[in-house]
């Protein structure tokens, strides 16, 4: 169901936060796609956050502020 | 960020809104600029064409917005009119003609995959990741907004200048598409459907 990323997101109004829980509640299928959701999207957060910028870019581009920037 | 009237910072409050509020961003920056080449190089590339960009027209920047949001849209912005035509993408696919073939009903039927959580959670490689990146880059940049920067679609809407309507069809299509990969990985783990 196309609704249901707005639960996943925290994007429903209220109403609608009201009928998607209501409609969980009863719905084991949509229950079980709900569920796949929220993981798939707390394993993006914690999966795909990559690694700290390189220090050397961070210089270089203090570099190029102080000496291009003003 | 064109319709913000414009500031008239000092050289010490530019430094200060550039140490302050843009530099802390730095990290999520290169993470999407990677995500957006897959390439660590010219990540390094776009995060210093945006970070010189934003210095640049810091004077459109209003203290107190959302600093991120910004540069974010500085970055995407840099990347479809820069780096895609430097390097001449001709098999780069027009996004409208994959957005109507993704809309289009028959699609929607095909993409039921049976993903289960027992199966995600024996996901503990670089499945998410690699399945990510197998997107095509409009889709992977709606989830990395979404999911791993925590955006909101509005905010999405204006880093991306596309509608709100356009952000939720294409996050739920981006979705389809990547538990459609999650599903041939785990079929490739043995997993049965």
């Amino acid at each position: 169901m196309k609704m249901l990323q707005l639960i996943v997101d925290g994007e429903a109004t209220a109403e609608e936060e009201k009928f998607l829980r209501d409609h969980l509640a009863e719905c084991i299928p949509c229950y079980e796609q709900y569920q796949v959701d929220q993981l798939i999207k707390t394993m993006i957060k914690t999966t795909c956050c990559g690694g700290q910028v390189p220090q050397s870019l961070v210089k270089q581009i203090r570099t190029q502020i102080q000496t291009h920037g003003r | 960020m064109d319709e913000s009237p414009r500031q008239n910072y000092t050289a010490a409050e530019k430094q200060a809104v550039f140490d302050n509020e843009f530099m802390p961003h730095m990290s999520s920056m290169y993470n999407f600029g990677y995500r957006l080449t897959l390439n660590s190089d010219d990540a390094q590339d776009l995060v210093q064409d945006t970070y010189l960009k934003a210095y640049r027209f810091i004077d459109s920047f209003q203290k107190g917005t959302n600093a991120k949001a910004w540069l974010f849209r500085i970055m995407k912005n840099s990347f479809i009119n820069d780096y895609r035509k430097k390097r001449k993408e001709p098999n780069k696919v027009d996004y409208q003609e994959v957005e109507a073939y993704y809309n289009s009903e028959d699609v929607d039927r095909q993409i039921t995959p049976d993903l289960r959580v027992d199966v995600l959670q024996g996901m503990i490689g670089d499945e998410i990741s690699n399945a990510l990146n197998a997107l095509d880059v409009d889709f992977r940049t709606v989830i990395i907004l979404c999911d791993l920067e925590g955006f909101k679609y509005e905010e999405m809407a204006k880093i991306l200048d596309i509608p709100i309507g356009t952000v939720r069809s294409r996050l739920h299509r981006a979705r389809n598409l990547l538990k459609e990969k999650l599903t041939e990985y785990a079929r490739q783990m043995g997993y049965k459907s």
